[in-house]
């Protein structure tokens, strides 16, 4: 199986070729555009906020592992970066809406885009996980999971 | 932390007393954040720049970075009484604007002008 890996040593042009190259590798492995995009953002978003609050401070140049790969249903993004314990599902306080604009929700999307994720403490470094769908759900499909559910209950 | 600086497209047109400001390129990564700033700043300066449209419609990734440099314009406009709204954009697009309520995105920039109140004439446009 085919895997993507790139470092990131401190820059953020450097996260965005990384996004770029996550990209293409997820459209080659047979990813719908919006998948890949999502896989893209997340990349983004992630690395940027282990360079900002996490690797890029404790060391520098940092050293950001970047993984991607896909299975048979679904397109897989991996962040490894040292910097103190940092799971993004924990849940944090609201954001003032007066702050947004010194603040950020990278980790926000990066939730709300997830068809899974997950998180590991390795050693000193945080290791993200996430991934989404080849296919991205349709309507129709929300529809009938929901209608499924139904039935269930 | 920051590198090269990233380079960006845009178009400004203004019509009718609307600047109409077209990001031309697909990706608004982490490393956008600055350039973004700086033209949105600069599109403030002009004299239409109290009434602004962002036309996203080239745009098919709008990272939290690209979001935020959109959020600090709006305010800053909004501090002025005028107005600012987005436009346009693909499917990804429209879901990070989804949490940024306070920014009102319209489907298309004829729609967005017709909030305005319409301006489609006397067009001057300037590429960078």
């Amino acid at each position: 199986m085919s895997r993507l890996v790139r470092h990131i040593r401190g820059t953020l042009s450097e996260v965005a070729e990384a996004a770029a190259d996550a990209e293409a590798f997820c459209a080659n492995a047979g990813g719908e555009e919006s998948q890949c995009l999502r896989i893209g953002l997340a990349l983004d978003e992630l690395a940027a906020n282990a360079l900002v609050h996490g690797a890029g401070r404790a060391v520098f140049p940092a050293d950001i592992r970047v993984d991607v790969w896909s299975d048979d249903e679904m397109l897989h993004l991996c962040v490894r970066a040292k910097g103190p314990r940092f799971d993004p599902r924990d849940k944090r306080p609201a954001m003032p809406d007066q702050e947004f604009a010194l603040g950020g929700r990278g980790l926000t999307l990066v939730l709300s885009f997830a068809d899974r994720l997950t998180y590991a403490r390795e050693d000193d470094r945080n290791v993200t996980t996430f991934s989404v769908l080849k296919r991205g759900k349709t309507e129709e499909a929300d529809a009938a999971a929901l209608e499924d559910g139904g039935n269930e209950a | 932390m920051a590198g090269k600086r990233a380079e960006f497209n845009f178009e400004t047109t203004d019509a009718d007393g609307v600047t109409v400001l077209k990001l031309c390129d697909a990706r608004y990564h982490a490393d956008s954040l600055e350039p973004l700033n700086a033209k949105f700043q600069e599109i403030e300066a002009r004299r239409a720049g109290g009434r602004i449209v962002v036309d996203l419609s080239a745009v098919r990734l709008f990272s939290s970075s690209a979001l935020r440099a959109l959020r600090a314009s709006h305010r800053r406009v909004l501090r002025r009484r005028g107005r600012i709204v987005a436009a346009g954009g693909g499917e990804l697009v429209a879901g990070v604007l989804k949490f940024a309520p306070f920014i009102e995105h319209y489907s298309n920039v004829d729609e967005a002008l017709a909030a305005f109140g319409g301006a489609a004439s006397d067009e001057t446009t300037a590429k960078d």
